[in-house]
């Protein structure tokens, strides 16, 4: 594992909890990233992965424990980029000022450029002055990554981007989004994406963080070596994949039904 | 299609109105024809151009001081929760409150000039556009607020951008149900204060039983509301185009 001084994210007893709340959301979580690595957290509603996100972001701050990105405090839009669940677009922006309402930092004449480029490279360019409204799931979603990756950000942060897609959309959309980061210019973003789909962590990750709820912490880091790219040499025939997949179920298995708060507690 | 029906519907209410000044006696109701050649005798000798241009001259004075107060305060009171927080009970109660109540204690404030007028004036249409820009902006979303501040953006742009955009079908609504207040309350602080303007008119010619002059007061005061609401609402169809494709 990559040391502390040339890790792209290091987390070290990061703890969070609501305003109030006695039960913490994170509680002693360690973590780095390595540039150009993607690192899935899987894990159980509850376990703080989203918090988790939006303190690499800079959007909350650790209670206790530090955070560096690129070797200082999170800055939000300077050091990362976030594509979110529900795609959050501008409903009275155009696809293009969606994608450039992320790069104000930008002079207007080589923003217009960028975004040109980015739409094009997620093959949305025929729909840069529609609005949102008239979009589909799927291009929404790429207007979303699109936002991001203009960005050229160093960390791209995921959380849960393919939950509001149906089943079919969702894989494609992964092997898509992993091929658009791919081809995207510049060196390749480490990513940390945050998910609670077991087979949507084994697909994309360099190394699953299984997160246990309640409070939040690290359950286990585990390496996930199948060869890139995977949408050419599709890793679910091998036994590894199925070994690791039942692992992984088992454990979540275990963490739901011992949760007093889920729906499946003491079901098992 | 739509608009063949409109203007039949527009040709039988002209004929009911006629059918009505038929039954009635001479004197107490006027006739679509009479009131039509009172129109033309009234522009001819200069009556009722003066009326209209005082009229609309406290009329947009008071209409437009209150969208530019309401819209700032009903986004203080959004933006800043404390102070909404504090004030919005006052606003409601206020709001609740009829009033043209206030009208005798403004005439004595301010006598029963121009000041009068726009005041009552801006007291009516003032209310909805506070509130509307208030609940508004109480709407904002904050999912997109957090993915602005995802992106570096500072407070002003998140206002700009998120805030203001959010709250404007809104706010538009306000200013729509503000102007037709304000339009009540001109006739109203025209009858009440110093006579004038197209409320005066109707006092004249509602106390002369001149009812054909009366009818063309009337309607010149419908057409100036038809004329600012359905401007309004084309302004609000433009300004939220990007809503018209969620319907289609």
């Amino acid at each position: 594992m990559t040391g502390t001084d040339d890790a792209l994210v290091s987390l070290a007893g990061v703890s969070w909890s609501f305003d109030g709340s006695p039960a913490p959301v994170l509680q002693g979580v360690d973590l780095t990233v390595a540039p150009g690595e993607v690192v899935v957290v899987l894990g159980p509603s509850g376990c703080g992965k989203t918090t988790l996100l939006r303190i690499i972001a800079g959007l909350l701050r650790p209670e206790c424990g530090t955070v560096r990105v690129s070797g200082r405090a999170p800055v939000p839009g300077q050091d990362s980029a976030i594509v979110f669940q529900g795609y959050r677009l501008l409903p009275w922006k155009t696809v293009a000022q969606n994608i450039g309402f992320a790069l104000h930092a930008l002079p207007a004449a080589e923003r217009e450029a960028r975004v040109a480029r980015y739409l094009d490279l997620v093959g949305l360019a025929k729909f840069a002055g529609a609005y949102p409204a008239a979009l589909s799931g799927g291009m929404r979603q790429r207007v979303a990554l699109a936002r991001a990756l203009a960005c050229q950000p160093r960390l791209l942060l995921m959380d849960e981007p393919f939950a509001a897609l149906d089943a079919q959309s969702r894989e494609l959309m992964q092997m898509e989004t992993m091929r658009l980061i791919a081809g995207a210019e510049g060196p390749a973003p480490g990513i940390v994406f945050v998910t609670h789909s077991v087979d949507e962590a084994l697909m994309l990750a360099d190394r699953i963080v299984l997160m246990s709820p309640r409070p939040g912490r690290i359950d286990q880091i585990l390496p996930v070596g199948f060869p890139r790219p995977r949408w050419q040499a599709d890793p679910r025939q091998a036994p590894e994949f199925a070994q690791l997949r039942q692992h992984l179920w088992d454990r979540l298995r275990a963490m739901v039904l011992s949760d007093p708060q889920s729906d499946f507690y003491g079901r098992g | 299609m739509i608009a063949l029906l409109r203007l039949g519907f527009l040709a039988g209410l002209v004929l009911l109105w006629w059918v009505a000044s038929v039954q009635v006696p001479r004197g107490l109701f006027a006739s679509p024809l009479e009131t039509a050649a009172a129109a033309g005798r009234m522009l001819a000798e200069d009556r009722l151009a003066p009326a209209l241009l005082a009229s609309l001259r406290v009329y947009a004075t008071g209409t437009l001081l209150a969208a530019g107060a309401g819209i700032a305060l009903g986004a203080a009171m959004g933006l800043w929760r404390p102070f909404g927080r504090t004030l919005d009970i006052f606003v409601y109660a206020l709001a609740a409150t009829p009033r043209v109540a206030f009208i005798p204690l403004i005439i004595t404030l301010l006598g029963l000039g121009v000041e009068a007028k726009t005041l009552i004036i801006f007291l009516g249409a003032v209310m909805p556009v506070i509130l509307n820009t208030y609940t508004g902006v109480l709407n904002t979303d904050r999912d997109l607020v957090e993915m602005a501040k995802a992106t570096g953006a500072s407070q002003g742009r998140i206002f700009w951008h998120i805030v203001l955009p959010g709250t404007l079908p809104f706010l538009l609504t306000g200013i729509r149900l503000g102007a037709t207040i304000g339009l009540i309350n001109t006739v109203v602080a025209e009858l009440y204060t110093a006579v004038t303007g197209l409320g005066g008119l109707l006092a004249l010619y509602g106390s002369r039983f001149q009812m054909a002059e009366y009818f063309v007061v009337v309607l010149t005061l419908s057409l100036i509301g038809v004329t600012v609401t359905e401007g309004l609402r084309l302004a609000e169809r433009r300004l939220t185009r990007w809503r018209a494709a969620e319907t289609v």
